[in-house]
């Protein structure tokens, strides 16, 4: 089972788009802020991240993300949709942005789809880790993993 | 122009005075021609009597000059014999008992030889010497404008201080237009500015060789002889200086006439050359000052003919150049009259006009050239000025996009979150008339927040104060919160606008209604200063979480605290521009898990009736 972070601060849209992912099979957890994310228990593959989150803002999340789970998805559900915000929502990282009012049926098509291609993406990541210059050597676990 | 042609007619008039004013030396004659073969010129009967300072024209035979006997000479001492000016071409003195040798040969022909000044030749001469009377043979290729006169040691110093003075004068101001024309010329190049620093130093040299300076080194072998040098700086200088005057006039607007000053003094450029390379260098010099008058008053017809130049880097007025060309051409004028009835003073004319030339003209042209970098300098300093408040406005109008922007950025998430919440509670079957509402009120609340902040930028305000009592205030505005709240405490009456310390505390009963822990009861502290009221509200945090006090009172500022709380982030940015406006003052402090936020509000009691604010 994919487990899904919803990274929003609107309590409620959070709690109904938890609901939603788990009766369409995801296992969602919902926090509201960034500085929250450390307390999920397991490690989630797809992130839902609203980019105006109080505190650490959605860009810096997903570029840390970025950096401690190259593999993991990351969608982006925010109300703003200038060029200048998707770009930059890309730039950081995001795999898919999405404006809000989000339909929630291309939201679950679009995780759904991601989840099928994770496992064969984190795979070739991992390959192409150990194949880098003297990965052969190199000891411990690909980042992603 | 009409006051130019008077001043110009002024000087002239003066310069005619002073040339025909000039002292007569009655004693001193003068007989033209070679020396005549076989007999003495002292015996001629032919001589005629001489002013010093005379103009004999340009000659092709040499001039004698008889001081005659002086028997009274005898016990008054030697005395000097001084032969003016310098670039006579050759130079010989005499007795007149011994007219065939020479006590003195000297010229810009001859090799350099001692004298005791530097603007002429001298010879000093025994009591007997003086007493048998003195013969001087001259010739030049230049104009002949000789001047002989004996002098006595005392005298010879006064006329070397008075030729230091002027020298002094000339180079020392010349030296500071060159330096000054330098410095300009570097700073804002231009061709004008460069001919003018060519001018300069070329006028330097031509004083230089002029007065004989440079004559010990030029002896006519290895390098050129002081007569050819001194022609070729002669002809040089009066060239550049009316190319010069042609780059003044193009600062004017003559349209094609200035092709025509440009087309006169290039016929003269090439033909002094070939004048000098042909008939030699006295045709060459005639033609130098034909060129000279030409010139100036072909420059004085055009001046008056010529339009403002309304792109003129220079900003030069006809006025200016008129004035530059008139300085020049009036001595000019006065010298052809006095050199046409052989004044005394055609010497001192002359003398004035080659420093006039160049000093009066110079100084002139600086003038002209500081006013223009005077005029760029404030033209800069305001186009700086304006550019600093472009910038300004600039600088503003982006501060206003980018207000226009967090705005829209605001109102954005606070009215497509609450519709996406409508749509996914749609999708899993959770749409409830609580949840309508709610939506409905957040997107209200935030918009009517956006219309409370651009009140504000826009310094929309309620017009007047009034005596207000708090706690009735606090009580009515708890309970639209549907907030327990407790009050302690008294303060006296407080000098408000009621809707707007409505507003003011709508928003701080808003926040600690969000931010307190559970259903705990809001805490409404009165007291006064002597000036002031205070209320303290408190309310227990939810949580621990890290306040930044200084950031909080900004536009769209959520902080850490308001994690997972709703908010447009103009809460308290409101609150603190409204209590501006009331002389009021709001802050906030965390002590531990409580949240407090002051406000200071004036004393109806300390303000003086009437007062609006």
């Amino acid at each position: 089972v994919t487990t899904v972070a919803i990274i929003e601060d609107d309590d409620e849209l959070r709690e109904l788009t938890r609901q939603f992912l788990c009766a369409e099979g995801f296992h969602a957890v919902g926090v509201a802020s960034a500085e929250e994310l450390s307390e999920v228990a397991v490690l989630p593959s797809l992130y839902i991240v609203d980019l105006n989150l109080p505190g650490t803002d959605g860009y810096t999340l997903i570029r840390r993300l970025r950096e401690v789970c190259p593999t993991a998805g990351v969608v982006v559900f925010s109300a703003r949709d200038r060029t200048v915000d998707v770009t930059r929502g890309y730039e950081v990282g995001a795999d898919i942005y999405l404006t809000k009012p989000v339909d929630p049926t291309i939201c679950w098509r679009r995780s759904n789809a991601w989840s099928k291609n994770g496992w064969a993406r984190r795979l070739r990541h991992c390959a192409a880790w150990r194949a880098q210059p003297g990965g052969s050597s190199l000891t411990g676990r690909c980042p992603c993993a | 122009l009409s006051g130019l042609r008077g001043l110009g007619l002024a000087v002239l008039a003066l310069c005619c005075l002073s040339a025909v004013a000039g002292e007569s030396a009655a004693s001193l004659e003068f007989v033209l021609g070679e020396s005549i073969e076989g007999q003495s010129p002292g015996t001629s009967a032919a001589w005629q009597p001489f002013a010093a300072g005379q103009s004999l024209g340009f000659q092709d035979a040499p001039a004698w000059l008889r001081l005659p006997p002086k028997p009274d000479a005898l016990g008054q001492g030697s005395r000097y014999l001084l032969v003016k000016p310098r670039h006579l071409g050759d130079v010989q003195v005499f007795t007149m008992d011994n007219p065939t040798v020479p006590l003195l040969e000297a010229g810009t022909m001859r090799p350099a030889t001692d004298s005791a000044v530097g603007y002429g030749y001298t010879v000093l001469l025994s009591e007997a010497e003086v007493a048998s009377g003195v013969l001087v043979r001259v010739q030049s290729d230049t104009i002949l404008q000789p001047s002989v006169e004996l002098l006595t040691p005392h005298d010879l110093l006064r006329e070397n201080f008075r030729f230091n003075l002027s020298f002094g004068l000339a180079f020392s101001a010349t030296l500071f237009f060159l330096f000054w024309a330098l410095a300009t010329a570097i700073s804002t190049p231009s061709t004008l500015l460069v001919v003018w620093v060519a001018r300069l130093v070329v006028y330097l040299a031509t004083l230089f060789v002029h007065l004989g300076l440079v004559h010990p080194w030029l002896d006519g072998e290895t390098l050129p002889s002081q007569a050819t040098v001194h022609v070729f700086f002669a002809l040089g200088f009066i060239t550049l200086a009316q190319f010069f005057d042609y780059l003044l006039l193009r600062e004017l607007w003559l349209g094609r006439l200035r092709w025509v000053f440009l087309a006169v003094v290039s016929t003269f450029a090439v033909a002094k050359p070939l004048a000098w390379w042909l008939e030699g260098a006295s045709a060459a010099l005639q033609l130098n000052n034909h060129s000279i008058v030409a010139t100036l008053l072909l420059g004085l017809v055009l001046v008056p003919l010529a339009r403002p130049a309304r792109l003129s880097a220079f900003r030069l007025t006809r006025f200016g150049v008129g004035g530059y060309f008139l300085i020049q051409a009036v001595p000019i004028v006065a010298l052809i009259f006095a050199g046409a009835i052989y004044a005394a003073g055609f010497g001192r004319i002359l003398e004035l006009a080659f420093i006039n030339y160049s000093i009066v003209p110079a100084g002139y042209i600086t003038f002209l050239l500081f006013r223009r970098q005077r005029l760029i300098a404030s033209e800069r300093a305001a186009y700086e000025k304006a550019a600093q408040q472009r910038d300004l406005q600039l600088a503003a109008e982006q501060e206003k996009r980018k207000e226009v922007g967090d705005l829209l950025d605001m109102l954005v998430h606070e009215v497509r979150t609450p519709l996406a919440t409508l749509r996914m509670a749609a999708q899993v079957n959770r749409l409830s008339p609580d949840l309508v509402q709610r939506v409905i009120t957040r997107i209200n609340d935030a918009v009517g927040q956006a219309y409370r902040a651009d009140e504000l930028e826009q310094g929309q305000t309620e017009p007047s104060a009034v005596r207000l009592e708090l706690r009735p205030l606090l009580e009515a505005c708890a309970g639209d919160q549907d907030i327990e709240l407790v009050i302690r405490g008294e303060a006296p009456p407080v000098m408000a606008n009621s809707n707007v310390l409505r507003i003011v505390l709508t928003n701080l009963f808003s926040n600690a209604s969000k931010y307190r822990s559970g259903n705990t009861s809001v805490i409404a502290e009165l007291g006064s200063t002597e000036s002031r009221a205070l209320l303290v509200i408190s309310n227990r945090a939810a949580r621990e979480v890290p306040v930044n006090p200084s950031r909080l009172f900004d536009k769209y500022y959520r902080g850490p605290e308001a994690v997972g709380t709703r908010g447009t982030g103009l809460g308290l940015y409101i609150v603190r521009r409204l209590c501006e406006q009331m002389q009021g003052e709001v802050s906030l402090q965390v002590d531990e898990h409580w949240v407090r936020v002051t406000l200071k509000l004036p004393r109806a009691d300390s303000v003086a009736q009437g007062w609006h604010w």
